[in-house]
C-alpha cells in the first residue's frame, strides 16, 4: 500500500527505539510531568522516558536538619502533586518535616508600611506548605518507579534533533549518554515529544535554538536554615534596599528556611564567610531592623516606630487618601470596590503589624548556598516535537517563592494539552497539539513574572518620595480586605 | 479592522479546506464527470486541480501557509465526528476510552487531502480508508503517515474516486467528506455516491460553507480578495450549500440529517469551536436507514 515515496521516508529514520515522551531533566517539574502523564487516563498508555544527570536520590534522613533548598508550595501545586499519585503527598509529609503556613506578612524595611493576609480570609486552612525540594523529588521518584516510568540516571541528552520543516511529522531524535562506572554508553531514541525540563541553563532549549529574553538583577539569593524562639506558621518577608529577606517555617515550626536576596558580595559573605552563629545573628538583625539593617527613618524612634506611624496615619489623618488609593488599587488588581460600612471602617480592622520571631542558629553544620538571580522567559515554549517546562522555560525572581510552583503548573498544563490532543486524535508532538500548552503557560507565567519584577523594582528604590508612597500604598492595600484576599488568592496559585 | 481580521480568519480555513476538497472532489465525484468531460480521476476541473496540487507540499505546515487554518479547525471537526459516532454507535463504542473512542469502526474519508482529518481518526482507533482524486495529495498523505509508526496498519490511502470505490461494493460504518462538496460540480451525484458507501445504519458526515451574505463577506471578499489569505478562485460562492440543501442531498442519498452544528473561529486564540451559528461553516451528521433496502425516505 505504501507508495515508493513513503517507503523511502519510512526507511530513513530507523535508528533508535521509540518512546512517546522523552523528558530531559528530572527536577521537580520533569518528575511531576512523568508521573502525571502516567496517571492521566488519556495519557496513561504513553511510554515515558526520563533522563537526568543525577542518580535517583536517597531518602533524606529522618532526624537530619531541614535542607536549605526549600520551597513554599501553593495549594494549587499540592493538587498537581496529588494528580501525580495518591501517595505522593503522604510520603512527603510522613516524617513531619513539612510545615503549613497560614499567614503572611510583608513589610517595608525602609519606609515602614506592611501587608498581612491570612488563609482564613479566603476560607482556606493554609496559604501553602514549606517543603524541602529533595523530599518532593524523592516522593516523585518513588512514584515514577511504581508507574513504570523509565528513568535513566547519570545521563544526559547530548543531542536532540527536532524534525526539519520539510519532514513534518518525522519523530524527534535524541542521543543519550549514560555514565556507567566511568564508561560512557550511548544510545539513540526517537520520540513523539521531547520535553526540556533541564533547568535554567537548558541544553535542550539551546540546541533547539530557542532564545530567551530577560535580565539579571545583579543579585544573589542566599539560602540557609535557622531556628526561631517559638514555633510559627507565618511566611515573613522584609524588603531591604538590597533585596528581600524571607523567613519560612519548616518542620515543627521551630526551624525556618531563610531566602535572602542581596548583592553578590554580601551573598558571598553570608553564604561562605560568616559562621552559623553570625549568619543567624544577621538574619535576626535584618528581620528586626537592628544593627546594620536599621531603617534610615528609625534612627530616633523605636524599632517599629515607622510602622506604627503608618498604621496610625492610615487610621486617622490619611484615611481619605487611603480610600482613594484603595479604590485605585482595587481597580488595578481587578476586584470590586465594595462600599459598605465594613469597608468604610476596614482601615481600623486592618491586620496589625506582628513582630517576627527571634532567630538563633540551627546547629553547627547547616549548609548554606547562594544562587544568581535573573528573570527570563523563552521566546517560544514549543516547537514541533518539543516543549519547554519549568525553569527551562522561565525563571522568576524568588521573592514570591513561585518558581517551582510555576514549573508544577507547566507540568499540569502540558499533561492537559497532551490529554486533549489524544482525545482529539492529534499527534502529541505536533504544533497544533502543543499550542494550547504554550498559550496557557504564558497566560499563567507572564503576569506573575511582571508582578514579581515590578515588586523587585519598587522595593529596591530608596528615595524618599518612592518609599513614602510605597508605605502608604502598602498601608492602603493592607486596609482593603478584597485586595488582600486577591493577593492571597494569587499567591496561592489561584487555587 | 478587527472585524476584517475575523472575516478573513473565518474564511481562510476554507482556503485550506478548499484545497482539501478540491483534491477530494477530483477523486471523489463521479457525478461531476458527467457535468464535465473531465479526466478519468473524476469530475474535477483540471485547472482547479493544478491549483491545489501546487499547494500540496505545504499540507503539513501547521502554523504557516495555506493549510494552517485547516489545522486549526481540525480538532473541532474531529470532536464533532467523534462525539456523534460515540452516540450513534454507543452499544459497540460505549466502553472505549475517549482516546480510543473509535476503535472497532471502519471509516472512509473522501477527499482526504494531505490526511489531516484521516490521521486523527486513525489515532482515535478507527480503521481508516482515505481517498483523494489528487495523486500528489495521496503521496503526501502516505509519506506523512509513514513517519509515525504508530499509525501503521490503521490508515490506508488510495488514489481512487468515491464512485469507483462504491462500485466495488464496499461499505463503511461512517463516511466523511469535509469541506469537499462545495468544490464538486455535481453535488447530487457526489452525495449519492457517498450514500452508497455508508452501510445501513451507518453515518455520513458532511461539512461545507453556507451560502449567506456573511459567508460571502468572509470567504470570498475577506479571505480571497481583501486579504489574499487564500488564492482568488479558491471558492465559488454559487457552489456553497445551505444546511437545507445539504439535508436534501443527504436525504436523496438515503441518509437523514440528525445533527447540525456551526463551526466558528476565534481569531484571538486561533481556535475553532462548535456553535449554533451555522451562517458560515457548518458540519452535519446524517444517518442511513437500518434496513439494507434502497433508501425510501425521500
Ligand atoms: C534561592 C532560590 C530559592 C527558591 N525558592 C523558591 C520557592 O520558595 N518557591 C518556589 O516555587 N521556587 C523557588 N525557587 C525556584 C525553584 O527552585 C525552581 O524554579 C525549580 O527548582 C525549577 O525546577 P525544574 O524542575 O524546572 O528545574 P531544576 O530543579 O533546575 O531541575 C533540572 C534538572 O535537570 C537536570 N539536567 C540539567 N541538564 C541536564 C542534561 N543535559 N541532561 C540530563 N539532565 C539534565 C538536572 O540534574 C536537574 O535535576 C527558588 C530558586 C532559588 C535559586
Amino acid at each position: 500500500m505504501l507508495s515508493s515515496i513513503s517507503r523511502r521516508f519510512a526507511s530513513t529514520a530507523t535508528s533508535g527505539e521509540i518512546r512517546d515522551v522523552v523528558i530531559v531533566g528530572g527536577g521537580v517539574a520533569g518528575a511531576a510531568l512523568a508521573c502525571a502523564l502516567r496517571r492521566n487516563e488519556a495519557t496513561s498508555d504513553l511510554q515515558v522516558m526520563l533522563v537526568d544527570a543525577n542518580d535517583s536520590i536517597k531518602r533524606p534522613l529522618k532526624d537530619a536538619k531541614p535542607d536549605a533548598r526549600c520551597v513554599a508550595l501553593t495549594p494549587r501545586s499540592r493538587s498537581v502533586l496529588d494528580a501525580c499519585g495518591p501517595r505522593v503527598w503522604a510520603r512527603i509529609t510522613e516524617n513531619g518535616r513539612v510545615r503549613a503556613f497560614d499567614s503572611m506578612q510583608a513589610w517595608d524595611g525602609v519606609g515602614g508600611g506592611h501587608v498581612s493576609y491570612a488563609a482564613s480570609e479566603l476560607g482556606a486552612e493554609a496559604l501553602g506548605h514549606v517543603v524541602e525540594n529533595s523530599l518532593i523529588l524523592e516522593a516523585l521518584e518513588r512514584e515514577m518507579e511504581t508507574l513504570g516510568v523509565e528513568r535513566v540516571g547519570k545521563a544526559s541528552a547530548s543531542e536532540t534533533r527536532a524534525p526539519r520543516e520539510s519532514e513534518a511529522g518525522a519523530l524527534a531524535e535524541a542521543k543519550i549518554s549514560v555514565d556507567e562506572d566511568g564508561k560512557t554508553r550511548e544510545f539513540d531514541v526517537r520520540a513523539r515529544l521531547i520535553v526540556a525540563a533541564d533547568g535554567p541553563k537548558s541544553a535542550v532549549r539551546k540546541s533547539a535554538g530557542i532564545k530567551i529574553a530577560g535580565w539579571g538583577y545583579g543579585q544573589r539569593a542566599v539560602v540557609g536554615t535557622v531556628r526561631t524562639d517559638r514555633a510559627h506558621s507565618t511566611a515573613w518577608q522584609r524588603f531591604l534596599p538590597t533585596g528581600p529577606i524571607a523567613l519560612l517555617p519548616i518542620g515543627d515550626g521551630t526551624y525556618s528556611n531563610v531566602v535572602w536576596t542581596t548583592t553578590p558580595s554580601e551573598a558571598k559573605r553570608l553564604a561562605e564567610d560568616v559562621s552559623d552563629e553570625e549568619f543567624a545573628q544577621e538574619v535576626h538583625d535584618a528581620l528586626q531592623g537592628l544593627g546594620a539593617y536599621k531603617s534610615p527613618f528609625q534612627e530616633n524612634f523605636d524599632r517599629f516606630a515607622t510602622l506604627r506611624f503608618f498604621e496610625d496615619a492610615v487610621n486617622q489623618a490619611y484615611k481619605p487618601l487611603v480610600r482613594v488609593t484603595r479604590e485605585t488599587v482595587s481597580r488595578a488588581v481587578g476586584v470590586p470596590v465594595i462600599e459598605s460600612a465594613e469597608e468604610d471602617t476596614c482601615a481600623e480592622f486592618a491586620p496589625r503589624f506582628r513582630y517576627p520571631p527571634f532567630v538563633s542558629p540551627a546547629g553547627t553544620d547547616t549548609k548554606r548556598g547562594s544562587f544568581p538571580l535573573s528573570t527570563h522567559h523563552a521566546l517560544s515554549l514549543t516547537k514541533p516535537r518539543l516543549a519547554l517546562i519549568g525553569d527551562a522555560a522561565h525563571v522568576v525572581h524568588p521573592l514570591g517563592g513561585q518558581g517551582l510552583n510555576l514549573g508544577l503548573r507547566d507540568a499540569e498544563l502540558l499533561v492537559n494539552a497532551i490529554a486533549r490532543a489524544r482525545e482529539l486524535g492529534q499527534d502529541i508532538g505536533s504544533a497544533s497539539a502543543l499550542a494550547p500548552y504554550a498559550r496557557a503557560s504564558v497566560a499563567a507565567n507572564v503576569p506573575m513574572m511582571a508582578a514579581l519584577d515590578g515588586l523587585q523594582k519598587l522595593f529596591s528604590a530608596e528615595t524618599y518620595p518612592v518609599t513614602f508612597a510605597r508605605s502608604l500604598g502598602l498601608a492602603a492595600v493592607n486596609a482593603t480586605a478584597p485586595v488582600r484576599r486577591k493577593i492571597a488568592w494569587y499567591a496561592m496559585g489561584g487555587a | 479592522m478587527r472585524r476584517r481580521a475575523l472575516d478573513a480568519a473565518r474564511a481562510s480555513p476554507r482556503g485550506g479546506r478548499t484545497a482539501e476538497r478540491a483534491s477530494s472532489r477530483s477523486s471523489a465525484t463521479p457525478a461531476r464527470a458527467r457535468a464535465r468531460s473531465s479526466a478519468s480521476a473524476g469530475q474535477v476541473d483540471p485547472n482547479e486541480r493544478a491549483k491545489f496540487e501546487r499547494d500540496a507540499a505545504l499540507w503539513w505546515n501547521e502554523t504557516r501557509g495555506p493549510f494552517a487554518a485547516l489545522h486549526a479547525m481540525n480538532p473541532t471537526r474531529v470532536a464533532f465526528v467523534r462525539d456523534a459516532m460515540r452516540e450513534q454507535f454507543k452499544e459497540t463504542l460505549g466502553t472505549n476510552a475517549m482516546r480510543d473512542a473509535l476503535r472497532g469502526t471502519r471509516v472512509l474519508d473522501v477527499g482526504c487531502g494531505g490526511g489531516i482529518f484521516a490521521e486523527s481518526l486513525a489515532r482515535l482507533g478507527a480503521d481508516v480508508t482515505a481517498i483523494d482524486a489528487g495523486l500528489a495529495n495521496i503521496e503526501i498523505a502516505r509519506a506523512h503517515a509513514a513517519r509515525d509508526p504508530g499509525l501503521d496498519g490503521r490508515l490506508r490511502y488510495e488514489h481512487v474516486a468515491a464512485e469507483a470505490l462504491g462500485d466495488r461494493g464496499e461499505t463503511f460504518d461512517a463516511v466523511t467528506s469535509l469541506e469537499v462538496i462545495e468544490h464538486v460540480s455535481d453535488p447530487m451525484g457526489f452525495a449519492k455516491s457517498l450514500g452508497k458507501l455508508v452501510r445501513p445504519g451507518g453515518a455520513l458526515f458532511l461539512s461545507t460553507i453556507n451560502r449567506t451574505a456573511r459567508s460571502f463577506a468572509f470567504a470570498i471578499v475577506g479571505a480571497e480578495r481583501a486579504l489574499g489569505l487564500v488564492p482568488p478562485g479558491t471558492h465559488s460562492f454559487s457552489k456553497f450549500l445551505t444546511p437545507g440543501e445539504v439535508a436534501l442531498l443527504a436525504s436523496r442519498s438515503g441518509c437523514e440529517m440528525r445533527e447540525l452544528a456551526g463551526m466558528v473561529y476565534d481569531p484571538i486564540r486561533n481556535t475553532w469551536a462548535l456553535s449554533t451559528d451555522v451562517q458560515i461553516n457548518f458540519i452535519a451528521h446524517c444517518v442511513k436507514a437500518k434496513e439494507s433496502t434502497k433508501k425510501s425516505k425521500d
